[in-house]
């Protein structure tokens, strides 16, 4: 029963660490209907860039790594954005080429890692040690600060997409990109926004998980897969649904992973995505499948 | 206020306007009228930078603001309704109105347009925290046309604000338009058909298959209000 | 500068079936190539065009999907891998003769893009995209967890038995044969992709459905019928080519799941040009040819083709197909219509 809980409890700082992988998608997707499928790469670059300004060459303490970490990151998917998917846009079928063009990104930034760093896979020291008792059962202390930091991320998400004004700006663009420009908001500046979040939720994400999973240049695949899982089933563009859907689905990872083997855990993330796919694609509290205007 | 010179607009490989002139003078209220697709939507988002236009010119307020982007348009009170409303759904109608707000410009006068619609259209303050998806044809439209007037517009460009209400909504949305016209707002107004309008425009141009095929003087029933310079 | 309109708008119009007329020039150069079989001696320049060929077939029958019928399948190479699959089962667990297994595995292959259209008619655009790469994901999981049934795990299959056709082994030495082979597949396949297919009325009711889909239902286009039709048919021939690829290689390993497969599929059709013949042929070649000129780049093959694809998208991206288009026609014809707003 201990171990039970155990598991359950690293399901969930898991899952919570998913949720703002999924919200990061799931903005980018509400706002500019790109999928973008770099993501795992970029989840695989941050954690790397981190182990660069950390335990790998520069040294740096963890809190000065993060602070320069999130600046970079930012920057990384504006230019993206602004670069590679902005010019796209303009042509026809631009859903399909942005599709390609961060399917080829994705292809390079591996390649790229796997050329840099090496195909072994580096650990990262996680900067709490020891297990901590709750309810008299003993979990990691690392797991529960992962989990605590990633709620906090999430909660100020909520916070910035619904109190202030550029927040609003961004729900509005998910919502009605005409209607958006009509009140005057600078909709490539929202989209440009939107992504480099998306990559910073990502790469810190990678950065978080990095003690636990380590990190490998094809190590990306994985969470953006159950990223998209996520997000499909709490509803493309709706970040509560992503982080209701996160929850849920980690703890049924964990469950799985108990009972059957961790083998299993991709199967099954598979499957729910097919069934969910095929019986409510819009998901949870997704808007259905109407498509911006504009 | 606003001038209109010989603009050519495609959709892909389509023509749709043709060398289109037209002018709204400081406090007007103008329409255009046509038949559904013979392009007056076309124009009205040309004008308001929703479209691109392949030739001609656009001058607003002694600028030329054709390929301006629609935030700086905004920004200098040119201000565009859609005909389909185009609101924010799973916003409330207050989150939707102070949105109209988003840049400086309205953002100033944020509350005292707030109270401005609200008086204009008691129903929207009623719904003040429903969303606007649940809001019914007729208050649908005031959200659209309140939401306009949080931008604080100077020119304002409403399309086919009648579109899929009763008539006697059709009527006190007409009525309050001319109100607006009153007030000092210059209007830019889209209609299919001349009957609805002619009693509150100054001057209509009629649109055909993407030419303007004549223009009409009335003698307006709406004067502007006396505090109101002209 | 006008955001919305401006990225609805194209230079060039829609999608280029081949002119009428130019089937004549279409069969002149496959013989030119059968031709050429005959000169060329090196077998590692056979065994290179034998990769184009049925690459070509890949290449064409996705872009009958994405770039003509405007489905966002993404599944592209499962269903190569199916077809590779098929024939190497049943040929190796079941003793089904290579021949017959081939034509099974094409037929398995078109039941399967069938299988995996069905649910994708109730979904749109991105859906469609996430639920095909989905199932691309899962092939080898999938295929780890079946190895009881002979999929091979891992490892994969080895020693898939070669063709025998008219007293001819075709087995991965004979170059010429299977020169020839692939070559009559792939010219038959591609021209029954583009010039009969996407000439026909199913073809204009392909692009009607991707251009405006409202517009063509209301003419009565059945739109489930036709997605229906183009998956399967590109399932069919992609399944084709995997099975001809299992007899080539003799070996089917879950590589062809890897990521290099579909990067090269995608480079194919980002560098050809998606919807405009012969994109996705010329991007087959291009491609093809590349990548083994690459090889000598070690680990830095696959980071050139990303960014290959990358730069392509970019710079040229309605692929090398439209350089031809830019040369030959000036400034597109205007038409002057009343149009709904």
């Amino acid at each position: 029963m201990e171990q039970f809980f155990a598991v359950l409890f690293g399901g969930i700082a898991q899952a919570a660490v998913y949720s703002i992988i999924a919200v990061g998608l799931s903005l980018v997707y509400g706002t500019a209907r790109t999928l973008n499928f770099a993501y795992g790469g970029l989840y695989t670059t941050g954690a790397y860039i981190s182990w660069v300004l950390t335990v790998g060459y520069l040294g740096l303490p963890l809190w000065l790594a993060v602070l320069l970490l999130i600046p970079i990151l930012f920057f990384i998917g504006v230019a993206i954005e602004r670069f590679m998917l902005r010019p796209l846009r303009r042509g026809k079928n631009w859903k399909v080429t942005a599709m390609m063009v961060t399917l080829g990104l994705a292809f390079v930034l591996d390649n790229a890692n796997l050329i840099l760093f090496g195909a072994v896979a580096k650990p990262m020291p996680a900067f709490i040690d020891g297990t901590v008792s709750i309810f008299g059962v003993a979990v990691s202390a690392y797991r529960l600060a992962v989990l605590i930091i990633a709620l906090l991320i999430v909660a100020a998400l909520e916070l910035f997409l619904n109190r202030t004004r550029f927040g609003w700006a961004v729900r509005a663009v998910a919502q009605d990109i005409q209607g958006a420009r009509q009140v005057g908001i600078d909709v490539n500046r929202i989209f440009s926004f939107t992504f480099g979040l998306s990559v910073v939720l990502t790469g810190c994400a990678g950065l978080l998980l990095s003690p636990i999973f380590l990190i490998s240049p094809q190590g990306g695949w994985e969470p953006f897969l159950k990223a998209f899982v996520i997000v499909v089933l709490g509803g493309l563009g709706s970040t509560r649904g992503a982080v209701a859907a996160a929850f849920f689905l980690g703890l049924v990872e964990a469950a799985v992973v108990y009972e059957l083997g961790a083998s299993w855990t991709m199967p099954v993330w598979l499957v729910t995505l097919l069934l969910v796919l095929m019986i409510r694609p819009q998901g949870l509290l997704g808007r259905g499948q109407t498509e911006a205007a504009g | 206020m606003l001038s209109v010179r010989h603009i050519d607009v495609f959709y892909d490989d389509l023509h749709i306007l043709h060398g289109v002139s037209l002018e709204v003078g400081k406090g007007e209220l103008v329409g255009v009228v046509g038949a559904n697709g013979h392009g007056k939507s076309t124009l009205l988002k040309a004008v308001c930078g929703l479209v691109p236009v392949a030739a001609g010119d656009i001058v607003y307020a002694g600028e030329s603001i054709r390929g301006k982007p629609v935030s700086h348009l905004v920004a200098r009170g040119l201000v565009y309704v859609a005909e389909d409303r185009r609101l924010f759904p799973d916003m409330t109608v207050r989150e939707n109105l102070l949105l109209g707000a988003y840049l400086d410009r309205g953002r100033r006068l944020e509350q005292d347009s707030l109270k401005r619609v609200f008086d204009l259209y008691p129903r929207l303050a009623e719904r003040e925290a429903q969303l606007a998806r649940t809001l019914s044809g007729g208050e649908a439209q005031m959200l659209a046309l309140g939401r306009g007037l949080m931008s604080a517009p100077v020119l304002l460009a409403i399309d086919e604000p009648s579109l899929g209400l009763a008539p006697k909504l059709v009527d006190t949305m007409l009525e309050t338009i001319a109100e607006l016209k009153r007030a000092g707002t210059t209007i830019l107004l889209v209609e299919q058909s001349l009957g609805l309008i002619d009693g509150i425009v100054d001057r209509v141009y009629r649109l055909e298959e993407g030419i303007i095929v004549d223009e009409t003087v009335f003698a307006s029933a709406v004067k502007p209000a006396a505090h109101v310079k002209g | 500068m006008t955001e919305t309109h401006a990225t609805m708008t194209s230079a060039s119009g829609a999608t280029k079936s081949p002119a009428r007329g130019s089937d004549l020039i279409y069969w002149s150069v496959a013989a030119a190539l059968a031709v050429a079989g005959m000169l060329i001696t090196d077998s590692y320049v056979q065994h290179v065009l034998i990769l184009c060929f049925l690459w070509c077939m890949v290449a064409a029958a996705w872009d009958l999907t994405l770039g003509y019928a405007g489905i966002f399948n993404y599944a592209q190479i499962a269903l190569f891998a199916a077809g590779a699959y098929a024939t190497a089962m049943l040929t190796l667990k079941l003793g089904v003769p290579p021949l017959a297994a081939i034509t099974a595995a094409t037929a398995i292959t078109a039941l399967l893009g069938l299988a995996i259209a069905l649910p994708c008619l109730r979904l749109q655009g991105e859906y469609v995209a996430l639920f095909t790469f989905s199932v691309h994901l899962a092939m080898p999981p999938l295929i780890q967890l079946a190895k009881g049934w002979g999929t091979g795990g891992t490892m994969g299959l080895l020693g898939v038995p070669p063709i025998k056709i008219f007293g001819v082994t075709l087995g991965p030495m004979n170059k010429i044969g299977w020169y020839y082979l692939a070559l009559a597949a792939a010219a038959v396949s591609v021209y029954v992709i583009y010039f009969i297919v996407l000439r026909s009325r199913t073809g204009r009711a392909f692009v009607a459905l991707r251009d405006s889909a409202n517009f063509a239902r209301s003419l009565g286009i059945n739109e489930f019928k036709y997605r229906l039709l183009a998956f399967t048919l590109s399932a069919l021939i992609t399944g084709f080519a995997g099975a001809l690829y299992a007899h080539y290689t003799s070996v089917v390993t879950p590589k062809i799941l890897g990521n290099e497969f579909i990067l090269l599929a995608i480079v194919m059709l980002a560098i050809g040009g998606i919807g405009r013949f012969p994109g996705a042929v010329l991007g087959a070649f291009v491609v093809t040819i590349l990548n083994e000129l690459l090889r000598d780049a070690g680990t830095y093959r696959l980071l050139i083709l990303g960014i290959l694809v990358v730069l392509t998208l970019l710079l040229l991206p309605q692929g090398l197909a439209s350089l031809k288009d830019r040369l030959l026609r000036p400034s597109g014809k205007r038409k002057t219509r009343n149009t709904g707003e």
